[in-house]
């Protein structure tokens, strides 16, 4: 039993010091994050780091989709650009903004979703007064939130709905912006069992429920609601094998992203920007951004550009010191559980030297007690 | 013989878990009143938005509450013990002395789980009848890895308190709190939710340690 607790004790104290040591290193060493953000010039075709150009004025002129109301300040605000019209009123009505962390994908969620009223009476978006949940017999059943009572009507009137338009129960994944602070409400994209992507929300107190036309052959895992001042798209969904589609309001048409782009939002933080010339994607992850210009219109890809992230000075030092690390959480998700990374023999030289200085200490301990014990 | 250990145990704790035991309940009557609070003032649906749109629980009051029950009563119980070294008749007794240790903390584990299990109870009855099922399972489910570090908190203070040597005990402090740390450092509702069968073999593989500081204490390793 001494044996068992002297290993428990070993055990502890070397996974408190495999977490511990890494930390206390990276306290004491933050590395600045200083990313360059990348803008796509309808001037010149070509990216252009904004933060980093001296000369504003030319920063202003070749990113106008970003720069407008500098420009409109100053009175340089050209008509037209590429063909199209350029003012306040343009820009607004073309901006998408979108953002999701890897921390809002990787993490539990209570399998209740609230649901908004799309019409309510008012001018202001409202509170939502309900929730739903998909029940193992295949219902879209709705709760009450004041009273915690089912609301059969609705839930009746929501599962024949979204079972006349095809939907397989239940829903595995799910996405909207529940808030009352927006310009309109749009409900729900979810996918449902078998992989296809449904535009569900309330209005006036019915289903509106619409199927998005993927091909067959396509089954999408994730979906994101975008609820942007553009309007012409509804949002984005990520297939199985992680390539993007852009889900259009008219129609319900999914436009895969060109070829050869894929994002894991399980690993990647998304930022999707929307303007009157084109969508800028950037994809971020541990080791650097990927960005991705689509032209507003067409779809098409118009430039890409991929950024490592430089390695610093103590994260290279690092490597020589600690062979491995241990961590309990990530910047990349919300939950919590042991993991192991940042494998580098380079720090195995150290610890090899650590190891056998420990060793001798110990022998000569041990030689020195006998000697005292012969005495 | 074991019968007449649990007795002696109980005895010692007995006032130390009345207070835990009231104190516990109290602060669970403390955080269902704030939730009390919020309905009254907001609505039912208030705390459902809150709870689903802002991850929070309305239970923050008892987020340190287990830990520090853990830590107090482990003292509580093993203190008296070292006090003029009084654990040597303990050891003296004609069983195994990793029994009777393992007996020691089962008493104390008993009382934990008694009061832990009363305050989770009470939260859990409170919030069934006030939000879904669903929403209720998430709020045990997070409070769970805050019982574990109550926990950890009550085995490693046993471990330090049984300890004779200063250096040791220092030791054994910084890995305790490390330990209970670990059950804090995601704060979003069942983060833990993964390896929380893993974390409760875990804390529970270190009541073992007290073990080790008792075979040192009967090797005389004492300042």
């Amino acid at each position: 039993m001494k044996y068992l607790s002297k290993t428990i004790f070993c055990i502890v104290l070397a996974a408190v010091l495999c977490w511990f040591l890494p930390w206390l290193y990276a306290l004491m060493t933050p590395a600045p994050s200083n990313d360059p953000f990348y803008g796509f010039s309808p001037v010149s075709g070509e990216w252009v780091n904004g933060r980093e150009m001296r000369d504003k004025a030319l920063r202003d002129s070749l990113l106008p989709q970003i720069y407008y109301r500098d420009l409109l300040a100053k009175d340089r605000l050209q008509d037209s650009l590429n063909g199209k019209a350029m003012s306040a009123h343009s820009f607004k009505t073309h901006e998408i903004f979108f953002v999701n962390s890897p921390r809002d994908v990787v993490k539990r969620l209570p399998a209740v979703w609230l649901m908004m009223e799309s019409m309510p009476d008012g001018v202001d978006l409202e509170d939502p007064k309900e929730i739903f949940r998909f029940t193992e017999d295949g219902r879209m059943e709705f709760v009450d939130i004041a009273s915690n009572t089912v609301n059969p009507a609705r839930t009746r009137r929501f599962t024949e709905t979204l079972r006349a338009r095809g939907f397989s129960f239940p829903a595995t994944n799910l996405s909207a912006n529940i808030t009352s602070r927006k310009a309109y409400d749009e409900g729900y994209l979810m996918v449902d069992s078998e992989g296809k992507v449904f535009h569900v929300k309330q209005q006036g107190g019915r289903p509106y429920v619409a199927a998005v036309n993927l091909p067959d052959s396509v089954k999408a895992s994730r979906v994101f609601i975008w609820e942007e001042m553009d309007r012409s798209l509804l949002g984005m969904a990520i297939d199985t094998a992680n390539r993007p589609w852009l889900i259009q309001r008219d129609g319900y048409q999914a436009i895969p992203f060109p070829e050869g782009i894929t994002v894991d939002p399980a690993r990647e933080a998304i930022m999707v920007m929307g303007n009157l010339f084109n969508l800028t994607c950037r994809f971020t992850s541990q080791d650097g951004a990927r960005w991705y210009a689509l032209d507003a219109d067409t779809y098409k890809l118009l430039g890409s550009l991929d950024y490592r992230r430089p390695r610093t000075a103590a994260s290279e030092i690092a490597d020589y010191i600690f062979p491995f690390t241990l961590s309990f959480t990530s910047s990349y998700d919300s939950l919590a559980y042991p993991r192991i990374g940042r494998f580098s023999a380079k720090a195995l030289p150290l610890w090899i030297a650590v190891a056998a200085v420990c060793l001798i200490i110990g022998y000569r301990r041990k030689s020195l007690k006998n000697r005292n014990n012969h005495v | 013989m074991f019968k007449a250990l649990y007795l002696k145990e109980y005895l010692k704790t007995r006032r130390a878990f009345a207070v835990c035991l009231i104190l516990g309940l109290l602060f669970a009557a403390y955080a269902m009143l704030g939730i009390n609070r919020v309905v009254a003032t907001h609505g039912a649906d208030h705390v459902w938005l809150i709870m689903l749109m802002k991850d929070q629980l309305f239970v923050d009051a008892l987020k340190y509450f287990p830990p520090v029950i853990g830590l107090a009563l482990g003292i509580v119980q093993m203190r008296p013990e070292m006090q003029s070294k009084r654990l040597r008749l303990t050891l003296h007794l004609p069983v195994s002395n990793n029994r009777t240790v393992m007996t020691m903390l089962s008493v104390g584990t008993l009382e934990l789980l008694l009061v832990f299990g009363l305050q989770l109870a009470a939260v859990a009855v409170y919030y069934s009848g006030l939000i879904a099922s669903e929403m209720t399972a998430r709020v045990v489910a997070s409070m769970l890895p805050w019982y574990l570090a109550g926990f950890t908190a009550y085995f490693f203070s046993c471990a330090v308190c049984l300890e004779g040597r200063w250096g040791r005990r220092i030791v054994l402090s910084l890995m305790g709190a490390a330990f209970v740390c670990m059950f804090y450092f995601q704060g979003t509702p069942e983060a833990y939710n993964g390896m929380l069968a893993g974390a409760f073999i875990a804390v529970m593989l270190t009541a073992f340690l007290s073990i080790g500081s008792v075979d040192r204490f009967k090797q005389g390793l004492t300042n």
